[in-house]
């Protein structure tokens, strides 16, 4: 065989075997989750609190926006914070594992993460309500 | 011709090389503001209320642009009540008829909605126009 055809059976064979590793590979597609979208609102009044219970068939996060809190009298939105968590149910209670105290806004304001099972929501007055108030809070989860 | 195979290999080796490349041009993420205009009317005490999806997280701007009669109106920014029936507001500020955003709230993704509403000082009927901008 000459010079010439070895070189070029050679880099040929360089050439097939460069690209060989993306055929081998086994690629795995990645799990959908599909997330919804929930809302949930009440009244409290001073020293009030109210939860929500919801079913995650799926672990993931659950992301919790109080997006509104007006009076229950006008709907006047009121800029007061309130506490807002995300915990286990146990009995008539929602003890938070998470728990934040905002103002109302339309961008979320915490995540938790969650596994299956039963959770819930819980909005509570953290002291700031002297008159009843209206909220809503929008919340996604796997 | 001791050059061939030398010339050989190298166009070759340049030949692989391009065959594996994985090399893209990046596209720049955009987003694009969109503006509509909420037009509607109300009577005394009343109010009037829309829906609009924001697609990214952004600013939303509202802007009073028409009133007549010209009476100073309370426009806001909220979440729709799930039976349909208006929106629980976020934000809100009492403001007549201008040129610019009087009203700005950033928000994630999701449906929000806008709110004109009566202050007080609509005598029987009004007629306004909104602007909203949104991402």
């Amino acid at each position: 065989m000459s010079a010439t055809r070895l070189a070029a059976v050679m880099v040929c064979t360089l050439v097939a075997a460069a690209c060989g590793d993306e055929a081998a590979e086994t690629v795995t597609s990645p799990e959908t989750v599909t997330f919804s979208t929930a809302q949930f609102s009440n009244v409290i009044g001073p020293g009030g609190r109210r939860f929500y219970s919801f079913t995650l068939e799926t672990s993931g996060p659950v992301t919790v926006t109080l997006a509104s809190v007006t009076s229950a009298d006008t709907g006047a939105p009121l800029t007061i914070p309130l506490r807002v968590g995300v915990g286990r149910p146990q009995g008539t209670e929602c003890p938070p594992a998470t728990v934040v105290t905002v103002p109302a806004a339309l961008q979320s304001q915490f995540t938790h993460l969650a596994g299956d099972g039963i959770y819930c929501i819980d909005v509570a007055d953290p002291g700031t309500v002297t008159t009843p108030v209206r909220f809503a809070v929008r919340f996604t989860h796997p | 011709m001791t050059h061939t195979p030398r010339l050989f290999f190298g166009v070759l080796a340049v030949l692989a090389a391009a065959g594996c490349s994985t090399t893209a041009s990046p596209t720049a993420a955009s987003s694009s503001a969109a503006t509509f205009t909420f037009t509607s009317s109300f009577t005394a005490n009343g109010s009037a209320s829309r829906s609009f999806e924001q697609l990214t997280t952004g600013v939303v701007g509202l802007t009073l642009t028409a009133a007549s009669p010209d009476v100073r109106l309370g426009i806001g920014l909220g979440i729709p009540r799930p039976d349909g029936s208006g929106c629980n507001l976020t934000r809100a500020v009492e403001v007549a008829v201008g040129g610019a955003p009087q009203l700005t709230v950033t928000a994630d993704p999701g449906v929000w909605c806008v709110r004109v509403y009566d202050i007080g000082l609509v005598p029987e009927r009004v007629t306004f126009a909104l602007d909203v901008s949104h991402f």
